[in-house]
């Protein structure tokens, strides 16, 4: 008897003690990418490729996207990269090559992507961030892709990160900001091995010593094309700085969307829109751009989500080793504040050097959790006495009822060399989903154990999904406030986020045990509101816009 | 011909000797810790920081010593593991090895030393603080604290291990416990600009901002170059709603963080080519520019150490010698650039500023003549 208990005791321990995803090799195969090669010796070579999840074929359920890469010897021989490619989800969560008619034409080196219905259409389309021009493909009513050439997706030099579709200047056609890194030039950038050391090692160049490049800001004619705006929107800060992540948010809450800018090495930017048409740089001024020390870090990823309930967006950004991730809490109109270490993450952090991030509540519990994609850029890190290493733990942190997290592996398995990330309810089961991506090599499905854990069946959950009659159909910007028993909590409609990638037009909530929300309220892009009471719980609604 | 011979040879040896001492120091850089010797096992139970040093580690810990304060930590690190060869787990050279690597950002491996002397040598657990600090650098805060308490329960009159745990306690969330600990140390030692800062970011965090403005006050007058300060000082005065006095503080922050970030970089190099004549006189520009008395007197410190300078270094050490007002050094410094790079127009530029700085016009008036002749 002593024996049987102690044996079920184990049992207990081994289950709570399991990670909250489990990686399912059944549910995308063989899909490996591409990033120069694997010694590193050059930066382009680092970063790795995009992923998004969003209902392209209208079926309903989220495809995938992965952006490729390429190699120098290609870039260098003039050829393009490999592709980007749309994988179509049957509804369990298990995805295949899209049919033909979904092909996008290869470019130089894909970086990032960006999803939102340019065109109003009620489709959604897809822009991919490359070393060299970007590309806009237009969906054509959710039977395939088509490319729409524009002028201004840059030279063969830039390199874009990030991107994220918003509708700055509020006329419902959705606009577009593009994060850039810097200028890589073939030939004119040192290989490793050269003056650039890195504790001792010898390690690749960049980016300091490197061009930085201006961020863009696309302003959408209405008419599905679009033209630079980053000069009369006044997105040009007195330097460029080394941008790889880029998040909408209304942060202050006064209607219009800003824009935050995670750059490397240098302080980050959080761009106020003025209402007018103009953006001003207040990363500084409302506690965005440094840590807690007031040190600029080197930003990768960005997660958003309302962690206390307070209505406004908090902050999460992934960073180098030996920096900690920065947590910014917002503290109203007075900005924010960088609270890293009093929530647990930013000791933990110190010696991950992460990428792709979210801030969702995973568990269901009504809490948010958040979780970070780790990897070094050199794999020198695995040399001596770097106090990091190049493969690393993913960390999922478990949101806890005093405002702190636990931090927990992600899932089981070796340490990974991963990059960028997406979140969906890819399998329909109420619960959010992680799509990853190993630098060099699989992209990984990750399935969330909320509610097929012993303990998770009586997990609620709700996800909303909303339609604007304006031509931003999915309300991207739009800030809906769940109510329930147990508290309240605000989310946005946006689908940037992360690292290099794009997360679907909808909203989630988490409930725990509550059986249904007291209301939903949702203040729509265009100033309208909605309200929706006694709301039940584990399912998806649509809401659609009201008339003026 | 015999002459020039026998100078070839010199230099053949020089080059060998630089080459092995190059190998050594990668050597000794790739090492790791934990591989360490243990057959000093229990040895050293009894040893004391007083006992007389062995016959057999002293010349290496000697040559440890001398590279130590060269600031060039790979030597440091040869000499200390021929020391250990000798005599295993000899404390003191465990604990140089420790700092050695701390001092090389290496923290990880100094906590393993650190661990290791403590196992040597368990009653010298107040000499220990550096291992607190290491956790504290690896984000391990909890186990910082604990070490950093088990410092002060043996030296608790450490203003720097109450400043370590303040910090400790305050990235944990414990603003109020930070204070009383951050307080202590500043009882022990009022003008630790370090721990002011940070007693102003305890209680700007439990909301006393103006107490806070008080703080900073003072580390900012201990310590105007760090940026820190500046950029706390304009969080409190925007929570106070003075914004006017915030921007300008940002201004202040902005222009002292990106000398620090080039400074971090810059030290960083010499870290690893502790020799390198073009960081060096970067940083004494650097530091010149952040007006920074402590760190300019110890980069010139090691530039005077350095010979030959190039131009550049000797004309940034002597504007150094000549900010800090060391009229002798100056005067050294000034001779030696006459002397080496007459024919220089850079030289003679940096000679007319010295010596109008001085006030000694006929001799500026002179430099200026030599400098436009070139």
């Amino acid at each position: 008897m002593a024996l049987a208990s102690l044996c079920l005791a184990s049992l207990c321990l081994a289950s709570a003690q399991s990670p909250q995803f489990a990686l399912d090799p059944t549910a995308l195969v063989g899909v490996h990418t591409t990033c120069g090669a694997r010694d590193k010796r050059f930066i382009l070579e680092v970063n790795g490729g995009g992923l998004a999840l969003a209902d392209f074929d209208g079926d309903g359920d989220l495809d995938l996207v992965v952006v490729d890469g390429s190699t120098l010897e290609r870039a260098a021989r003039g050829e393009p990269g490999f592709p980007t490619r749309l994988f179509l989800n049957d509804g369990s969560g298990h995805f295949a090559a899209a049919p033909a008619a979904w092909a996008i034409a290869p470019s130089r080196w894909g970086m990032g992507c960006a999803v939102g219905d340019v065109d109003g259409d009620g489709w959604l389309d897809l822009y991919v961030t490359h070393w060299g021009r970007d590309q806009l493909v237009r969906n054509r009513d959710g039977k395939g892709f088509e490319p729409r050439e524009l002028a201004c997706l840059g030279d063969e030099r830039r390199w874009g990160t990030s991107a994220a579709f918003l509708d700055f200047d509020r006329d419902g056609a959705l606009d577009l900001a593009v994060a850039n890194y810097l200028t890589f030039e073939l030939g004119k950038v040192p290989p490793s091995g050269g003056d650039c050391r890195w504790k001792g090692h010898d390690v690749m160049c960049g980016p300091q010593g490197l061009a930085a490049e201006h961020d863009w800001l696309l302003r959408n004619t209405g008419e599905g094309t679009f033209v630079d705006a980053t000069a009369t929107a006044k997105l040009t800060p007195a330097s460029a700085a080394f941008a790889l992540g880029c998040v909408t948010l209304d942060y202050d809450r006064d209607g219009d969307a800003d824009l935050y800018v995670a750059n490397d090495s240098t302080p980050n930017f959080l761009w106020d829109n003025q209402g007018d048409g103009t953006f001003r740089e207040v990363g500084l001024q409302r506690g965005v751009s440094h840590d807690m020390n007031g040190k600029e870090q080197a930003g990768m990823g960005i997660a958003v989500g309302d962690l206390n309930g307070d209505g406004r967006a908090d902050l999460l950004v992934t960073n180098f080793s030996g920096e900690n991730n920065a947590l910014y809490l917002s503290r109203g109109a007075r900005g924010f504040v960088e609270r890293s270490g009093p929530a647990g993450i930013g000791g933990p952090s110190l010696t991950r050097l992460g990428w792709g991030t979210g801030l969702h509540d995973f568990d269901l519990d009504g809490r948010l959790d958040a979780f970070a994609l780790n990897g070094h850029v050199y794999p020198q890190a695995d040399e001596p006495g770097t106090d990091t290493s190049y493969a690393q733990p993913a960390d999922f942190y478990r949101g806890l009822p005093d405002g702190r997290f636990a931090v927990e592996p992600l899932f089981e398995g070796a340490p990974r060399v991963l990059r960028a990330s997406t979140v969906g309810d890819i399998d329909g089961d109420g619960d959010l989903d992680l799509v990853v991506l190993e630098l060099d090599g699989p992209v990984l499905v990750l399935r969330n154990r909320a509610r097929t854990a012993a303990d998770g069946a009586g997990a609620r959950w709700l996800r909303v999904e909303l339609r604007s009659k304006s031509r931003n159909r999915f309300a991207l910007g739009a800030q809906v406030t769940a109510v329930w028993s147990a508290g309240q909590r605000t989310a946005e409609v946006r689908t940037s986020g992360g690292f290099q990638s794009s997360v679907p037009p909808e909203v989630h909530f988490g409930l725990g045990s509550a059986e249904q929300l007291e209301r939903i309220e949702v203040r729509w892009p265009s100033g309208r509101t909605s309200v929706l009471e006694h709301v039940l719980g584990n399912r998806l609604v649509r809401i659609e816009e009201p008339d003026a | 011909m015999r002459r020039a011979l026998a100078a070839c040879a010199v230099l053949a040896l020089a080059l060998a000797s630089a080459a092995q001492t190059s190998a050594e120091r990668a050597a000794a850089l790739s090492f790791d810790p934990s591989r360490l010797s243990r057959a000093g096992e229990g040895r050293w139970r009894e040893w004391k920081p007083t006992d007389q040093l062995p016959d057999s580690v002293h010349d290496a810990l000697a040559l440890a010593l001398t590279a130590y304060r060269e600031s060039d930590y790979a030597a440091a690190l040869v000499h200390l593991h021929a020391a250990l060869a000798r005599e295993p787990d000899f404390p003191a050279a465990l604990y140089q090895l420790g700092v050695a690597h701390f001092r090389l950002r290496r923290y990880g491996d100094a906590a393993a030393v650190f661990e290791r002397f403590l196992a040597v040598a368990p009653g010298e657990l107040g000499a220990t603080q550096a291992l607190a600090h290491c956790y504290y650098s690896l984000g391990d805060y909890a186990r910082a604290q604990a070490h950093y308490e088990r410092v002060l329960a043996l030296a608790p009159t450490s203003a720097e291990a109450w400043r370590g745990l303040g910090l400790a306690l305050l990235r944990q969330g414990d603003p109020s416990g930070a204070l009383a600990r951050l307080e202590r140390a500043l009882e022990l030692k009022p003008d630790h600009a370090d721990a002011l800062a940070w007693r102003a970011q305890a209680l700007f965090e439990l909301g006393r901002s103006e107490q806070a403005l008080a703080a900073l006050g003072r580390a900012i007058e201990l310590g105007p170059h760090e940026p820190r300060p500046w950029f706390l000082l304009a969080q409190v005065q925007s929570e106070l709603g003075r914004e006017d006095e915030a921007e300008r503080s940002r201004t202040r922050f902005r222009e002292l963080s990106a000398i620090e970030q080039e400074v971090r970089a810059q030290e960083g190099l010499l870290l690893h080519d502790p020799r390198a004549v073009e960081p060096l006189a970067r940083l004494l520009k650097l530091h010149r520019a952040a007006r920074n008395p402590e760190g300019l007197g110890e980069v010139l410190a090691r530039a005077v150490r350095l010979a030959p300078r190039t131009l550049e270094l000797q004309c940034e050490s002597l504007e150094a010698a000549d900010a800090l007002g060391r009229r002798e050094l100056g005067a050294q410094l000034a001779a030696e650039l006459e002397q080496r790079f007459a024919t220089s127009r850079a030289a003679w530029e940096a000679l007319e500023r010295h010596f109008a700085a001085l006030g000694d016009s006929s001799a500026a008036e002179r430099a200026r003549a030599s400098a436009a002749r070139l």
